[in-house]
């Protein structure tokens, strides 16, 4: 019988497979300085249990069946915003693991690892650290460096209050991908007017061209990527 | 294993304003030993001067790709919009899995 700390770390499984996290609660369990405290295989479950159990640490395996998905990391800290999760996962790609991190994700282990490492990170990120593949850190560190999220200078902000209400929304319908057409028959006006509405825009942000005002609308937040799905 | 310290304190020097994304692209170009493919990609970081994309196979610096990206229209359901561009690899950095980071400097582009 392993005797537990008075200060364990308290953790919680989110994995829509019992046998799975049969095997983590067991690994969990064999730890003096751990103590699982709830486990849940769909989200619903997951935000009761987070909000009312408050852990330390969320082991998060992500699957569609349970709706445990990328979208719901924020959510799940939302419902605690204390809890630290570390994402397991047998994926090995960069692109999810940037994406996982960017939703608030402290630490990602693969489930081909040996179950020390996952030990291990889990008192690291409890600890207040991250915790990543080190083959996965130059991407990472390039990802974090090369797509900083977007924040809108002074400039930006100066130039989207000379923007009128219509051009908002034309500026709107252009950053969810529209060409004039499109928006002409969005808005009820000519093709035409729309043309006279881009002209205006483009000197009043100082862009080129419609795609410069494509990155524009998004920089600015005037549509949000996160909403929206190709 | 490594433990990594997240920072923003990386200021943005380029020249055009740039935008974190996850668009569908495909790929048409020739690989390193010339041959013609077309393959899925994904957008992950867009300006208007370029993009920076992961794909499945290895691609030369300096060769010439054409690249449709599919734009997100939102809850507005008027078809998919495409952001079709042609351009040149102007950095290429394999990644352990195997995927590469593409990076692509527009030479012109257009909506469809």
């Amino acid at each position: 019988m392993v005797k537990e700390s008075k200060d364990a770390i308290r953790i919680i499984l989110l994995d829509n497979l019992t046998m799975v996290r049969a095997g983590l609660r067991l690994l969990i369990e064999s730890q003096a300085d751990m103590k699982l405290v709830g486990e849940a295989g769909d989200l619903h479950e997951a935000l009761h249990i987070i909000a009312d159990l408050k852990p330390d640490i969320i082991l998060l395996e992500l699957s569609q069946n349970g709706n445990l998905e990328l979208e719901a990391i924020p959510q799940l800290i939302h419902a605690n915003g204390k809890s630290r999760i570390i994402l397991v996962t047998s994926s090995t790609d960069p692109c999810l693991y940037h994406q996982a991190m960017q939703c608030g994700v402290l630490g990602v282990v693969l489930k081909t690892q040996k179950p020390e490492v996952l030990l291990k990170a889990i008192r690291k990120v409890y600890e207040g650290e991250a915790w990543v593949e080190r083959s996965m850190v130059a991407s990472l560190l390039t990802n974090i460096t090369r797509n900083q999220p977007a924040i809108p200078t002074h400039l930006e902000t100066e130039c989207i209050a000379h923007l009128n209400q219509r051009e908002k929304e034309i500026v709107c319908l252009i950053g969810n991908g529209l060409n004039t057409k499109q928006i002409a028959s969005q808005l009820f006006i000519s093709e035409s007017t729309v043309r006279h509405y881009l002209t205006s825009i483009y000197e009043k942000v100082n862009v080129s061209g419609r795609l410069e005002l494509l990155i524009f609308a998004y920089r600015v937040g005037l549509v949000n990527l996160a909403h929206l799905t190709p | 294993m490594n433990q990594i310290q997240g920072t923003n304190a990386f200021s943005e020097k380029r020249a055009k304003s740039r935008i974190t994304c996850n668009f569908a692209a495909i790929v048409v170009g020739q690989d390193e030993k010339g041959r013609e493919f077309e393959e899925n990609a994904r957008v992950v970081n867009m300006s208007a001067s370029g993009i920076y994309m992961l794909l499945n196979r290895s691609i030369g610096a300096g060769e010439k790709l054409s690249v449709r990206i599919a734009l997100p229209t939102g809850s507005l359901k008027l078809g998919s919009s495409k952001l079709l561009t042609d351009g040149n690899v102007v950095r290429v950095e394999p990644y352990t899995t195997g995927v590469m980071g593409i990076a692509v400097k527009f030479n012109h582009y257009r909506f469809r």
